[in-house]
């Protein structure tokens, strides 16, 4: 069952320039998903759109068969969200917000609460505004999932915290829920986050989907070719194989990527193009993400 | 230099600014209103137009700018790492500080300067108000010079001046003193206002003359991070303090109803600090307003004020809390809350104050009037009251018991034994046949016979009970030897009337709840459509300085208008007031389906508004200074 699907989503903050160009996109229940994709890419668009903060200007989202604009509450309820620059009402203390929350989610589970409050040692009388931000993330963390939500969508969760506070949250966040079945469709710039918590990858680039495929996939189904530049137009006749999908010039080589293993690709060079002293090695996610988008301009 | 200035803090306080102009319009305007409405009671026209009025205006109206603005950051962090020496960010900051309260000063120098082109044809001696308008420009100039650069001198080392009850104390006693010194160089020659600018400028030369190479950063929020425990035991302590605290919270059990209700009041109309310091300001405004409106201090006072003037400026107060709210949205756009209890308690406070001052001001203007005998007979120097500066007996009537004739044409009001007069009549606009007219007026030559018959008259149409001309003036009558007629006893003649109510009601607090939230969604209406999320805040800032120009605009063609007297305010309101008893004895059920059709009309502009409001984008990047 489809528990999030962008359907041909379309989103421009100015007129003729959109950010999102048909992004289609469905996360089956108990998915994980890392969204990759450089600044302004649209994955924080694509989040906001599914929390029906936005309207789309074309295409369709739904959250458990339902658009979240029109059915916002029905929604909202089924759903935790925690993004970089989300924020809290400062005024309150952190047990108020905690029982605001309590009140706004019938499903609250008040023994996860005390697991994950005692694990953040989180103080009540705390007000928000004192709170350093690595604590107030802990907080918007501990609400977006006490309530066990069906979809947890995670906008740059851990941006700006150090190390040992990003493996507690995402540990806290991906894990636990996972282990319940819940659908996470969550966006980060650590490469070693993605690879460590998602099942699946979808990459973002100008506003289209790049690549959406599952981790082991990537890894085993994808390799990179180190070629040397050598004479005659190279370029376009490794672009003129159907199995390759980017090329790019590096200092004196050429890199490439190819929807095949690295053996493949080897022998795909040797026998298409005459090359013979290509390295072909399997990519790791983050070469993959500077091969595909940081490579196009 | 330039490019220091043009990103300083201070440049972000344009919303003080905004405010401040709005406060001293709405300032001058309502004191030139209520000065003109009683002017014939408080003294020889130009006696609100002294220095000292207008300064205090003006300065007060700069406060909110000096105090709570961005004047106490000196630079940005981002400042602090660049190779800038001190005492260029320190001269950059009070350069940029003194240009825009300048600046400011310049826009309500201009606007006041403009209201007074505005009223130049008006029947005004506004020569007083000229001259005190060009005497106080160089006081406040030299005391805000003077004010900033004390103000500035505070901590001068610091990137910021920290907040502390202090240098609040500080701060407000420098406002006062800065209004005693205005007051002080009014009453001297102009050149008397460089001693406060030179001692200013030497002020600044000697803190710039003592900054070291940098500022030092102290940290926006002192309060920020939490006490660690130092040892095992604190630890423990701490936990088992903690659980305790945890268990408190958890038997409070969770929000709902009226918490989570108490909670979107608190976040919409009280957060920030700011927004809590205008609705301590405007909120109680509403409220007044709303009595004002509804006629309660004219009945009160007995004098003809233009209770209606504020229809326009009411509709966009109201509006001007709306951006501040709408940046609320993103701290509770994420959860479960629906738009339509947001928008809700986004309006409830501001509305309610309103519509609760309406509301008393109707009952309370009611029972004043079954206090109050509402036929009055007397002479008037009244410059408003109809018919002005007569000796003759006047009887007066509440507006809604005077009558229209639309060709200009009046009935005959002959008393039965032949005696007539031509009937006190009033164009509504200068040149128009249609006229509103006292179809009880005695002009001077009326006999005391006509006096009663026209008493007789009046008396029907208020309470319904006829009394014969012959009772009223053998009973109710004093006729001096002058032959000047009075009311022997109105306390008496009330008295025979206890069982009658006046006939009029005119439900005229749900009529003008309406206009004013027709005005409200109007000029909202066109601002919600610059929340979108591709709209840039410069597209936004404009739409509202739009809606702000309108309205401004409209109230002071609306004053001008009245002011000028090509529409009278007391004959336009009474104009107003007969149609609405007209529509209100003409259509079935009377008051209680006007109520009615007033309760529809604002449940569809609710809705329509609801619509605007519904589809409103704000994201969390556009609250300032936001924490995560």
């Amino acid at each position: 069952m489809k528990l999030i699907d962008f359907s041909d989503v379309h989103y421009s903050y100015k007129q003729d320039s959109d950010v999102l160009r048909g992004i289609s996109l469905s996360l089956e229940a108990g998915e994980v998903v890392g969204l990759l994709g450089k600044n302004g890419a649209g994955k924080t668009t694509l989040m906001r759109l599914a929390m029906g903060m936005m309207e789309t200007r074309q295409g369709s989202v739904r959250l458990f068969g339902l658009d979240p604009r029109r059915h916002a509450l029905e929604v909202k309820r089924r759903v935790g969200y925690v993004s970089e620059d989300q924020v809290l009402p400062e005024f309150l203390s952190v047990g108020d917000i905690l029982r605001l929350h309590r009140g706004l989610f019938p499903t609250w589970d008040e023994g996860l609460e005390r697991r994950l409050r005692e694990r953040f040692a989180l103080s009540p009388k705390a007000k928000i505004k004192t709170l350093s931000k690595g604590q107030a993330r802990q907080v918007a963390l501990l609400c977006a999932v006490a309530h066990r939500p069906e979809v947890l969508l995670l906008d740059e969760p851990a941006g700006g915290l150090d190390p040992s506070a990003r493996r507690e949250f995402l540990e806290t966040s991906i894990r636990l829920l996972n282990e319940t079945g819940t659908t996470i469709l969550f966006s980060s710039h650590y490469m070693s986050d993605v690879e460590r918590m998602a099942g699946r990858i979808a990459m973002i680039h100008e506003g289209r989907l790049l690549l959406d495929n599952s981790l082991d996939d990537l890894r085993e189904n994808y390799s990179l070719a180190l070629i040397p530049q050598g004479s005659g137009d190279r370029e376009n006749r490794l672009m003129a194989l159907k199995e390759c999908l980017s090329v790019r010039h590096q200092g004196d080589a050429i890199h490439a990527i190819f929807r095949c293993e690295p053996e493949r690709c080897r022998s795909l060079l040797e026998k298409g193009l005459d090359i013979h002293n290509a390295f072909c090695t399997p990519i790791a996610l983050e070469d993959m993400f500077i091969e595909l988008v940081g490579g196009r301009s | 230099m330039l490019s220091l200035m043009r990103r300083d803090p201070i440049i972000g306080t344009v919303a003080f600014v905004k405010g401040g102009v709005l406060a001293f319009n709405a300032g001058v305007m309502a004191s030139l209103i209520i000065g003109l409405a009683a002017r014939s009671k408080s003294g020889p026209p130009g006696m609100m137009a002294s220095s000292l009025f207008l300064a205090g205006l003006i300065w007060f109206s700069i406060s909110p700018f000096l105090l709570f603005g961005q004047a106490r950051e000196r630079c940005t962090a981002m400042d602090l790492a660049l190779p800038i020496p001190a005492r260029r960010l320190w001269l950059a900051h009070i350069s940029a500080l003194l240009l825009m309260g300048l600046a400011f000063l310049t826009v309500i120098f201009g606007t006041l300067w403009i209201l007074l082109w505005v009223f130049s044809k008006a029947p005004l001696d506004l020569t007083l108000l000229k001259q005190s308008l060009a005497g106080v420009f160089f006081p406040v100039m030299a005391s805000l010079v003077l004010f900033g650069v004390l103000r500035q001198r505070v901590k001068a080392s610091l990137c910021q001046i920290p907040r502390s009850l202090s240098g609040t104390m500080f701060s407000m006693l420098l406002l006062c003193s800065g209004f005693a010194l205005i007051a002080i160089l009014s009453a001297l020659p102009a050149p008397a206002a460089l001693v406060p600018l030179g001692v200013g400028a030497y002020l600044g030369y000697r803190t710039y003359g003592s900054l070291s190479e940098a500022l030092t950063w102290i940290p926006a929020d002192a309060h920020a991070g939490v006490d660690l425990p130092r040892d095992d035991k604190d630890a423990a302590v701490l936990r088992s303090v903690e659980a305790e605290e945890w268990e408190k919270s958890g038997a409070r059990g969770p929000m709902r109803g009226w918490q989570v209700g108490w909670f979107l009041i608190r976040l919409l109309c009280f957060h920030p600090s700011r927004n809590l310091l205008a609705a301590l300001l405007f909120f109680p405004f509403f409220f007044l307003c709303g009595l004002f409106m509804s006629g309660f201090f004219a009945t009160w006072l007995d004098m003809e004020l233009p209770q209606l003037s504020y229809l326009i400026l009411s509709g966009y107060l109201l509006l001007s809390f709306l951006p501040a709210q709408l940046l609320q949205i993103p701290r509770v756009d994420f959860l479960p809350i629906s738009r339509r209890l947001v928008a809700g308690f986004l309006l409830i406070p501001p509305f309610l104050l309103l519509a609760v001052g309406l509301g008393a001001g109707a009952i309370g203007t009611s029972i004043l009037e079954r206090s109050q005998l509402q036929i009055q007979l007397g002479t008037s120097a009244s410059s408003l009251i109809p018919p002005y500066n007569t000796k003759a007996p006047m009887i007066r009537v509440p507006a809604e018991y005077c009558r229209i004739s639309w060709n200009g044409t009046l009935p005959d009001g002959a008393a039965p034994w032949g005696e007539s007069h031509p009937a006190w009549k009033y164009p509504l606009y200068v040149g128009s046949r249609i006229t509103v007219f006292s179809p009880f007026s005695t002009p001077e030559g009326s006999s005391p016979r006509y006096i009663a018959f026209q008493l007789g008259r009046a008396l029907e149409a208020i309470y319904g009970v006829s009394i014969p001309y012959q009772e009223i003036l053998d009973r109710h009558l004093d006729i001096s030897s002058d032959r000047t007629v009075a009311l022997k006893d109105p306390g008496q003649l009330l008295a025979d009337l206890a069982e009658r109510r006046p006939r009029a009601e005119i439900a005229l607090a749900p009529l003008l709840l309406a206009v004013i939230c027709i005005i409200y969604v109007i000029l909202s209406s066109i601002y919600l459509r610059a929340w979108r999320a591709g709209i840039s805040d410069t597209r936004r800032k404009a739409a509202f300085l739009a809606t702000a120009f309108a309205a401004t605009a409209a109230t002071v063609v609306q004053i001008a208008v009245m002011v000028a007297q090509w529409i009278r305010p007391d004959v336009g309101a009474a104009f107003i007031k007969i149609l609405v008893l007209r529509m209100v004895q003409a259509i079935p059920g009377g008051t209680l389906t006007v109520w009615v059709l007033c309760a529809l009309v604002l449940w569809g502009l609710y809705q329509f508004w609801l619509r605007q409001f519904d589809r409103v984008e704000v994201l969390p990047g556009q609250i300032a200074g936001a924490r995560p």
